[in-house]
């Protein structure tokens, strides 16, 4: 019997609270989890769920989807009508859900190294902001060390190589020695297995770097230019991996990329997204693209 | 069942052009398709909804406040009705609040629509779900009436700005009550559309006092 009391109190304490919610805050933010504390307080979690749609007007489609942000708050209530709810503290926990979405799709898209390999072949303007990396592990490639005064000539034109030998070195491609940098075994390897193509082997070993220390190329070094076409594909992989969407118009596709990360020019995206079509990343059918098989 | 509003009733709602063609817009929808069917059709754009609810804008904010704000505004362009979010116990109290050219909308679970899509399939597009039904979030349908079986419906985002210029009446649907119940559990709120004799009449009244003073200038 006591028990049935309480069940049934949490379930009128729970309608309470979902029409507070919907009264208060909208349709996006819902109940998770109401935990009877029995000391007549309630512990509440609260999950982020917004409706979104993607028309693809090429396919005649309309994907109706869901952006789910589980248990982003939680606080404890006497009854429903203390239900305070700190707007600013939840939607700062949004934007760091959001942070972490877009930190996992750019994650997954600099470790494929098919695609990484892909961009650095065919996107140039990528590569020519990555020439510093070219440079050294070129030497490395050709002449397996870089004596130290070799170094102190790349120090003296440009204090910047310092942080490129750092990242070469701490992605295991090279060591230090005697004041210069000595081909690792990690880089050999990768070498070898481009005996004929030797230049593969280097886009491979930028490839690693890549992978290795993203944020760190674009933040520190300062090397936007491949995040430009990072977040394209991110946005694809988004709606493959997580919408369960193969294939979409570019339009559509910008409007995603908008929302993940930002509003650049329309012109300048499609740019982007033809590059990606012409170096094999996507696969372009009228204005419809999708990931290329590779 | 008897229902203490009558067997039956059925209002008559028609489409504007200004609905937003977006799955989410069900809010947004219903306010402009309730003031359009009230005879106040663009007294307040779709923009400047979009602005009061930050409609496009990730994150949550105080609702009630966005209401609050959306009547003051309704007061200074002088429309006497007001828009509440409130609770009911039972449907037949929702039928009270029916009037001529007026629907309720009526807050569900999204689950609503594994039941509601398969009478959206007149739409110029091909809907693909996913797995939206199963996600907490919240949609609102508008009630255009009741039969002594069924509630009947309209949907202000999936069906209202996509019938074109077909009446918006021939896309209604029936809901089962007992549909209702399952996808309503816990969640009981609609949004009440408060008529004000006493605005209105104030309105009229300031606006012959300024015609008169109009006169008299």
């Amino acid at each position: 019997m006591n028990r049935a009391f309480v069940d049934d109190r949490k379930e009128k304490i729970e309608e309470e609270l979902n029409y507070r919610l919907v009264k208060h805050f909208g349709t996006r933010l819902g109940i998770n989890k109401v935990e009877d504390l029995k000391n007549k307080r309630y512990k509440i979690s609260l999950n982020y769920n917004r409706v979104f749609h993607i028309i693809d007007d090429s396919q005649k489609k309309l994907y109706v989807r869901n952006i789910f942000f589980e248990n982003i708050y939680s606080l404890e209530v006497a009854t429903p009508d203390d239900l305070a709810i700190p707007i600013k503290d939840i939607n700062k926990m949004i934007d760091d859900q959001f942070v972490g979405l877009r930190e996992d799709l750019f994650q997954t898209v600099v470790a494929n190294k098919a695609i990484i390999m892909k961009i650095l072949q065919n996107v140039h303007p990528t590569s020519a902001f990555l020439n510093k990396f070219y440079t050294l592990l070129s030497e490395l490639l050709h002449l397996d060390v870089i004596s130290k005064q070799k170094i102190d000539a790349y120090l003296k034109e440009d204090k910047k190589y310092k942080k490129y030998i750092d990242l070469i070195v701490s992605s295991g491609l090279a060591e230090h020695k005697d004041g210069g940098l000595k081909a690792s075994s990690v880089f050999k390897k990768i070498m070898d297995s481009h005996k004929r193509q030797p230049q593969i082997a280097v886009q491979e070993a930028i490839s690693k770097i890549i992978k290795d220390h993203y944020e760190y190329i674009i933040y520190e070094l300062q090397l936007p230019n491949i995040k430009a076409y990072v977040n394209v594909i991110s946005s694809i992989y988004y709606l493959k991996n997580r919408l369960d969407i193969n294939s979409i118009s570019i339009t559509e596709l910008y409007r995603v990329h908008s929302r993940l990360f930002d509003g650049t020019s329309t012109i300048k995206f499609e740019e982007r997204v033809n590059a990606l079509v012409n170096s094999g990343v996507f696969s372009r059918l009228n204005d419809t693209v999708c990931l290329a098989e590779m | 069942m008897a229902q203490p509003f009558g067997k039956s009733r059925v209002i008559t709602v028609t489409s504007c052009p200004d609905l937003v063609k977006e799955t989410q817009a069900c809010g947004l929808n219903s306010i402009i398709i309730i003031l359009s069917n009230l005879g106040y059709d663009r007294v307040i754009t779709t923009d400047e909804l979009k602005k009061i609810f930050e409609y496009d804008q990730e994150g949550i904010s105080d609702e009630h406040h966005r209401f609050n704000k959306l009547n003051a505004l309704l007061n200074d362009r002088k429309v006497p009705y007001r828009f509440h979010v409130r609770k009911y116990t039972s449907h037949n109290e929702l039928f009270s609040y029916l009037r001529d050219h007026c629907p309720v909308p009526v807050f569900f679970w999204m689950k609503i629509l594994a039941y509601t899509k398969k009478h959206y399939c007149t739409l110029e597009y091909q809907t693909d779900f996913g797995s939206v039904f199963e996600s907490g979030n919240k949609h609102l349908l508008l009630l255009v009436g009741w039969d002594d079986q069924d509630m009947i419906f309209i949907d202000p985002s999936y069906q209202a700005p996509f019938v074109g210029a077909t009446p918006l009446k021939n896309h209604y649907f029936k809901l089962p009550t007992l549909e209702f119940y399952q996808s309503v559990t816990r969640l009981k709120s609609f949004i009440e559309v408060r008529y004000s004799l006493a605005d209105e009449k104030r309105y009229k009244k300031e606006s012959l006092h300024k015609e008169k003073q109009r006169a008299l200038a």
